[in-house]
């Protein structure tokens, strides 16, 4: 924790957080240009590029799409050479329990704009595609609205930024299937070698950021590396069975899973208790009510046995079915492999026709080691990221569930009704 | 790619190689002598890894790795048959079976088939998928060529890759996504490419298949024969297979100086005797009779009056040499129809590395289409396309420009300096335009017809004379009435009002032995890879025999051309 | 034939004059053609209301890609439709955090109102409803839905009790729940 944030004596009830990045919270409409200052453009524009990618090096700001990428080492991998480099921004949040993104876009699309142009003068891109994914379309309006804005008041320059909106497909919140899209190519991620910061979009050296690394930007360049070091705020969204879903921003590793539902989500709906939390959406494994008391941070999360992810937090209670909520998980990931390699292809229609007859109380008890040993095959075997996260549900309930398998295999039916309220 | 690069120094499975460094480890381990199985990785296409049946256990590295998309680097130790991989290989088979259809016994490709071998060799021995298969159309006619399983595939891309790099054209796309993920055309369309042939080839499993071969033969029984394809003047390498004597089907051979790995479906498909009626014996006014009786008839007729002789650019030299000699001692005249003769200088080779490329409104695409491969392959490599003229152009795709005349193109291109070299030019008018520009590169008018580069010298036949002795399998120009015909041709005459007075059954070129000369000049071997009718001849045994008749000593070597056979 | 022959060759377009200059403009905003093949598609659609082969044919005849790539967008992402639905699409959200909140039951209430099972659109063709397998980043507003592209959410208590009567109105089959 930051001394900037305990400036009080009472020492018991820490000091409210302030926001930096939903830093109008409850509000609706767009935060307009003529309430929004370009300071940390204008300042960033003072620096050398060099001088950036140091600063946001030394803030240590990670990718905040999931996959927690030092950002000023990937700007500083795109060589120093002639000709077009692009930034991409990753806006096709897609992930089940994200909506951190769409907040950022709808409310605050000035802040992306100001973190866009940072990047594109750090590593030397004139050109920033912004990938929307299709279904937002306020958020794409909105920022739309905001550049037009931005560009006649002359702050854009000879820098273009141009929204390209998706139409629905997971898979392009993937960096490199989110290159073939904008090529107008069917959107299948990329062998690497060779790296998109060397041959990206058109072949020509590009950086993928997300949405939320970028609006930190700003925030690095006007109050320094140290103080964004010592802050690392994160949004986290909290869905499921909460009182009080929604986006949290909070520093990372200044609370547990349980603070966030008690204090932000409210606590569980209904008065029912915790049965387990998704920590990353649908992607990572889920950890069960004894592991609440983890801080919120990528190392204590994966010391607990999973990923923080894009802190997407789903919670689920004591009456949900565990089979049926990996059935459900996993035929999102069925839905979206893009099809280009065997095991996730096959993997994932296979895992999830074994799921459907065990949630239908169709399966046997040899079907759960099917499972794992399906999962085996997949994981660690498939181009991509998305076919290693399909099998996250699987393994994480069944390892952890077992006697709910067991009891759908023995009664013949799943013995749990609604989940709803 | 100018310098080689240094060499480093790899172990695959305990064996040393060295190859140079960012060598593909696929190709490594080829040079190691180890089989790695694969099915999207081809050669000549850019690695995808999309299949990951190449997963490989590479020293240092947590996860296993695809060899084909895999440089590799100095020191690298990698095990391709050990715990972790044959893990990694079974698992990539049992998903890939789970939903092929156990299609093998009224499959084609049963018998050569890299799913079926690469299954015994590194598979499981059973699947423990119970969950019922998808269910896809099978049998759908993409073209009038090429017939689809949409439940074979096993979404490798080899032929959507083809088509986009190899091609060029894009004729073939995916279809859908995850588990339906398929291949097709817009609906309604079919696979309209002039290479769609090769994917044939290429593809892995019995996907997509020929029509024309469909059902007739199973590869163990086929005897297979190295020949040329009498298409056109590429000259392309091939193979024909036959199943009892019976000609079944024609498929490339590699020759990386003249056709690469390609044909196209004119040559692959068109050129073959299938369903076509043939002629089988000789008659005279008509009458089936025997050689001797019509050769006689023929040697009396040409002695009536003025001949002319007309040879079809298909024919081979030998058979060119003869009806050179016929002509020469009857007095007759000599002449080429149809005249797609022609002349380059230098190679396919310059061609494929020049750096220009000027087409004079030759159509390359549809007049020598492997010829168009070649030319892309240059493009691909830093080459440049221009077009000149107004007609179709079927690399407009890669043209850069179009100019309505030379002088135009000309002016356009050198007022910067000169354009890169080599240069080729081909199309009329290509050696003057050589000359101004100091072309290195490939440069002339080709000749289009199988043999057609031997014989630009001929002039074009005129059909005048009152006698006519046409030797070759053309459509040719109507008989006026106050001329006889002799007619050399392998498949049956036509129309009985155009009926020639005498034929002559000849072998078809692909049932003959014969020399050939391509557009640039290389003079290549045909070989029998099937047996011709009973009474029909080579044609240069046929022209050798109506010499005799003729008492003229035109006989080629024959001993040399029997042995050839 | 070249991209202008392309273009220019075949009998009237599919689509209107308006919609191909829209097209045109998108194409050529990007640093390459092929680039604006998916806004391209999406702008036919908004007139088409779904891509039969004609209209994807045209799109890519103006783009300058073959048929077959225009076809592989079309069929790969959700929402270009290849087949024509209602007049309006209600699209429910039956994700994991959805789910937790009510979605399977909304779907349900949904295809008892319009007398549809999902997937299906009414007789008169006014209503098609849609179970969505793809998360829509609306969980704190859970749950909800999609109707023709806008987002409908926390269909809950009286909101969810006008929802259902606005989707019965759509239908033409006013009063039917209570």
């Amino acid at each position: 924790m930051s001394s900037a944030a305990t400036e009080r004596f009472d020492t018991d009830t820490p000091p409210p957080y302030q926001p930096v990045l939903l830093c109008h919270p409850g509000r609706t409409e767009p935060v307009a240009l003529d309430e929004y200052e370009y300071r940390a453009w204008r300042k960033a524009q003072e620096m050398s590029p060099e001088q950036v990618i140091e600063e946001v090096k030394g803030s240590n700001l990670k990718g905040r799409g999931g996959a927690a990428f030092p950002t000023g080492l990937k700007w500083s991998f795109v060589p120093k050479i002639e000709g077009p480099k692009y930034l991409c921004v990753n806006a096709d949040e897609s992930e089940p329990g994200t909506f951190k993104d769409r907040e950022l876009m709808e409310i605050e699309p000035h802040m992306l704009i100001e973190g866009i142009l940072i990047a594109c003068y750090s590593f030397g891109a004139r050109t920033a595609f912004v990938y929307v994914r299709g279904e937002y379309r306020t958020a794409a309006q909105r920022l739309e609205n905001a550049i037009e804005e931005a560009r006649r008041a002359g702050l854009l320059g000879d820098y273009q930024i141009l929204v390209f909106r998706g139409a629905g497909a997971y898979i392009c919140g993937e960096e490199t299937a989110l290159l073939e899209s904008l090529e107008g190519r069917r959107p299948m991620p990329r062998s690497r070698p060779p790296f998109p910061a060397v041959e990206g979009l058109y072949g020509r050296p590009s950086v993928i950021n997300n949405v939320e690394t970028l609006v930190n930007v700003p925030h690095i360049i006007n109050r320094g590396a140290e103080w964004f070091k010592a802050l690392d705020p994160k949004i986290f969204c909290l869905s499921g069975h909460v009182n009080r879903p929604g986006n949290y921003e909070r520093p990372l590793g200044s609370l547990t899973f349980r603070q966030l539902i008690d204090e932000c989500g409210q606590g569980v709906h209904g008065g029912h208790q915790v049965k387990g939390v998704l920590p990353a959406g649908a992607s990572a494994p889920i950890l069960t009510a004894d592991k609440l008391d983890t801080l919120l941070d990528y190392d204590s999360v994966r010391e607990a046995g999973s990923m923080l992810g894009s802190a997407s937090l789903i919670v689920l209670d004591e009456r949900v079915c565990m089979v049926r909520a990996a059935a459900r998980m996993v035929e999102f990931f069925r839905k979206e492999s893009c099809g280009k390699c065997t095991p996730c292809r096959e993997g994932t229609t296979w895992l999830h026709k074994v799921l459907t007859r065990l949630e239908q109380g169709q399966g046997s008890e040899a079907d759960l080691d099917l499972l794992l040993s399906l999962s085996d095959e997949i994981s660690g075997k498939v181009l991509c990221a998305l076919g290693d996260f399909a099998v996250s549900p699987v393994v994480a309930t069944v390892s952890q569930f077992r006697d709910e398998y067991l009891a759908h295999v023995r009664q013949g039916r799943c013995p749990v009704g609604s989940w709803a309220e | 790619m100018a310098e080689a690069l240094p060499p480093v120094t790899v172990i695959i499975d305990g064996q040393e190689v060295r190859v140079p460094k960012g060598t593909l480890l696929i190709e490594a381990a080829k040079k190691a002598g180890v089989e790695i199985p694969v099915f999207c990785y081809h050669p000549k296409m850019k690695p995808v890894g999309a299949c990951r049946m190449c997963l490989v256990d590479i020293q240092k590295m947590p996860r296993l790795q695809t060899a084909c998309t895999t440089p590799v680097s100095e020191g690298m130790i990698v095990h391709t048959r050990n715990d972790r991989a044959t893990a990694g290989q079974k698992a990539v088979l049992e998903l890939m079976l789970a939903n092929h259809p156990l299609d093998c016994p009224i499959c084609d490709k049963g018998g050569e088939c890299p799913l079926q071998d690469n299954t015994f060799k590194f598979g499981l021995g059973v699947s423990r998928f119970t969950e019922p298969k998808r269910k896809l159309a099978k049998a759908i006619p993409l073209s009038e060529r090429i017939v689809l399983d949409r439940e074979r595939c096993i979404m490798c891309y080899r032929c959507v890759r083809f088509q986009d790099e190899i091609a060029g054209d894009q004729a073939l796309a995916a279809m859908d996504r995850a588990g339906t993920s398929q291949i097709g055309v817009l609906d309604g369309e079919t696979f309209d490419s002039p290479f769609s042939g090769n994917t044939i080839d290429l593809c892995p499993v019995g996907a997509l298949l020929s029509r024309q071969y469909r059902f007739r033969a199973r590869p163990w029984d086929l005897q297979r024969t190295p020949s040329i394809c009498a298409g056109c003047a590429v000259g392309c390498n091939v193979e024909l297979h036959a199943r009892d004597r019976a000609l079944q089907r024609m498929v490339p051979r590699e020759n990386m100086a003249i056709n690469n790995e390609w044909l196209c479906d004119f040559g692959r498909f068109d050129t073959l005797p299938l369903g076509i009626e043939r002629l089988r014996e000789p008659a005279v006014d008509g009458q089936p009779t025997s050689w001797a009786e019509a050769l006689e008839s023929a040697a009396e007729l040409l002695r009536s009056g003025p001949t002319e002789v007309i040879v079809s650019p298909s024919i081979t030299n030998e058979a060119l040499n003869a009806a050179t000699t016929i002509a020469r001692e009857l007095k007759a005249g000599l002449g080429v129809w149809p005249a797609t003769t022609g002349q380059v200088r230098r190679t396919i080779q310059d061609l494929v590395t020049s750096k220009t490329i000027i087409l004079l409104g030759l159509d390359v695409w549809r007049a020598l289409p492997v010829l168009a491969l070649r030319v892309r392959e240059a493009l691909k490599a830093g080459g440049k396309l221009y077009f000149v003229g107004a007609g179709a152009n079927g690399l407009w795709r890669d043209t850069s420009a179009t100019f309505a005349t030379v002088e135009e193109l000309v002016q356009a291109l050198t007022h910067d300096g000169a354009l890169p070299q080599p240069i080729s030019i081909l199309g009329w008018g290509a050696d003057a335009l050589g000359d101004e520009l100091a072309a290195e590169g490939m440069v002339g008018s080709p000749a289009t017809a199988a043999n057609g580069a031997a014989m630009t010298g001929l002039p074009k036949a005129t059909f005048e004379a009152p006698v006519q002795l046409l030797v070759g399998n053309e459509d040719w120009p109507l008989r006026s009435s106050a001329s006889a015909r002799i007619q050399l041709r392998w498949s049956a005459a036509g129309d009985a009002a155009d009926r020639p007075s005498i034929v002559l059954p000849l072998a078809h070129p692909y049932e003959q032995t014969g020399s050939l000369i391509n557009l640039e000049g290389t003079v290549q071997q045909l070989h029998p890879g099937a047996a011709a009718p009973a009474a029909a001849h080579p044609d240069w045994l046929a022209l050798a025999e109506l010499a005799e008749a003729l008492h003229i000593s035109a006989a080629p070597d024959m001993e040399t051309n029997a042995a050839l056979a | 034939m070249n991209v202008q022959d392309q273009e220019a060759a075949g009998s009237a377009s599919p689509l209107s004059a308006a919609v191909e200059e829209r097209i045109r403009a998108e194409v050529g905003r990007y640093p390459q053609r092929r680039t604006g093949l998916l806004p391209a598609l999406k702008i036919a659609q908004e007139e088409t209301h779904f891509l039969p082969p004609p209209v994807i044919a045209r799109v890519a005849d103006m783009v300058g890609v073959s048929h077959a790539s225009a076809n592989e967008l079309v069929t790969f992402y959700s929402m270009l439709r290849t087949k024509p639905l209602g007049t309006t699409v209600v699209e429910v959200c039956a994700q994991l955090p959805c789910a937790l909140r009510g979605a399977d039951e909304l779907l349900g209430l949904l295809a008892a109102a319009l007398e549809i099972e999902p997937g299906d659109t009414t007789p008169n063709g006014a209503v098609t409803l849609l179970r969505s397998h793809e998360c829509f980043g609306a969980c704190n507003r859970a749950p909800m839905c999609v109707v023709n592209d806008e987002y409908r959410e926390n269909l809950r208590g009286k909101a969810l009790e006008a929802f259902l009567a606005e989707v019965e109105t759509a239908a033409g089959l006013e009063g039917q729940t209570s």
